[in-house]
């Protein structure tokens, strides 16, 4: 007589079938839309795409990609070895930085100040976290969504150990690209179409290789000596940055562009899935939490703008104030919409240049508020 | 769930938060603008 009953092996390859719940079909929802705005709308795909797969895969009954009872989970191992420890996100900082070329803030600094400027919405969404309920910690992490960066949003919202870091990366995610859709009108609704057509001259001043060099490694002390809690963000970024410039690493300058920036992202996507647990997501928070992220974005589009509207009460040669909302760090759809805006309302207002300048300051200024709400928000619990 | 309290209690944070930010970004501004002075690409042909 055989030992197989064929209703025993029926009840076992399909009785998981029982445990599936209306979350975990929520959550199969939320993991088919966002690969499908990965692929069809081409929105952060890079991360968007492991995320939306990691959804199903951590939903799945009894999945054996995650932890249960005492055998431990591949995704578990992932997050454990990468992002408990923030090392995935210090380690794509280094091919970011290798990415960026800083020349345009280096040849014109004072769009450093504008970088500077956009980093409101983080503040402002934080103090309205907190007006709805959420604990400091969890209101700094939700803030820290208008950093418009990933690596920094997820080196935060891990480090305070948030209860929402799935709602948050994919509202950073998801906004990010979202850019081109959610800055216009903004810019549109707080700028008069005189201020709009503002031309500005661009007259880059020829950087020295010794300034390209100089640049990340005196970014990093300072960075360090002024507030230490960013000096890891900022650190990787720069040591990217360094072997961009050096001019004799550059086959390590490519492979931290693309192999190790492509891995460590793949790897990131996944892992961070492992927040994406029907349990931890579905909840009434996360839609707050998705409202909270386009404050924050608005806020520093709102920030960057009047901080240029309000240098121009001193300054002869007027700065075109929708450069300020370049200052976010979203890199480099935010220069591109204001060069588009700015073509439309006139073709021959090119804005491009100045407006990477100041963008490529938000990146640095984004790093350098994540070290700063880090350091407040201790000083405060 | 409106808490105005804990909203007062923080707003100084968004005070310290942008000034902390500025005053980074002012000193990296100082610091680019010597190295800009300091190291000239005529120089550095020279």
């Amino acid at each position: 007589m055989s030992k197989f009953d064929p209703v025993d092996v029926a009840a076992q390859l399909f009785g998981n079938i029982t445990y599936v719940d209306w979350k975990m079909i929520v959550m199969w929802v939320i993991g088919a839309l966002l690969i499908w705005l990965a692929i069809k709308k081409e929105m952060e795909p890079t991360l968007l795409l492991p995320m939306g797969f990691g959804a199903i895969l951590v939903n799945l009954p009894f999945s054996g990609a995650i932890t249960q009872g005492e055998e431990i989970g591949a995704i578990n191992v992932l997050f454990d070895a990468g992002i408990a420890n923030e090392l995935f996100p210090l380690l794509l900082f280094i091919g970011i930085g290798a990415m960026i070329d800083f020349t345009p803030l280096l040849s014109n600094p004072k769009m450093l100040l504008f970088g500077a400027a956009a980093q409101f919405g983080i503040f402002f969404t934080l103090c309205i976290a907190i007006l709805f309920g959420f604990e400091l910690k969890d209101a700094a992490a939700i803030g820290i969504i208008g950093a418009a960066d990933g690596p920094t949003s997820i080196f935060v919202a891990n480090y305070f150990n948030s209860n929402y870091t799935g709602a948050i990366l994919v509202a950073a995610y998801s906004y990010m690209a979202l850019v081109p859709i959610i800055q216009p009108p903004v810019i549109k609704l707080i700028t008069t179409r005189k201020e709009r057509l503002i031309r500005m001259e661009y007259n880059p001043q020829s950087v020295s290789k010794i300034t390209k060099i100089l640049f990340p490694i005196i970014i990093t002390a300072v960075a360090g000596l002024v507030a230490p809690k960013s000096v890891a963000l900022v650190g990787f970024l720069m040591f990217g940055n360094l072997i961009r410039e050096c001019g004799v690493l550059n086959s390590l300058s490519k492979s931290a562009q693309n192999e190790l920036a492509n891995l460590i992202t793949l790897m990131l996507g996944l892992s961070i899935s492992l927040k994406l647990k029907a349990e931890d997501f579905i909840q009434v928070q996360t839609l707050m939490i998705m409202g909270l992220g386009l404050v924050a974005f608005v806020f520093d589009t709102v920030g960057g703008v009047f901080f240029a509207k309000f240098l121009n009460i001193f300054l002869k040669k007027k700065i075109n104030p929708m450069v300020g909302a370049a200052g976010i760090s979203a890199f480099p759809m935010s220069s591109r919409v204001v060069n588009k805006i700015a073509l439309e309302e006139d073709p021959q207002n090119y804005l491009l240049m100045q407006a990477v300048g100041t963008n490529v300051s938000g990146q640095i200024a984004s790093v350098i508020a994540g070290g700063l709400i880090v350091t407040l928000v201790e000083m405060a619990l | 769930m409106i808490d105005i309290a804990a909203f007062i209690d923080v707003l100084p944070m968004v005070v310290y938060g942008m000034l902390g930010i500025f005053a980074v970004t002012a000193v990296i501004y100082a610091v680019v603008a010597l190295l800009n002075k300091i190291f000239t690409p005529d120089e550095e042909n020279k």
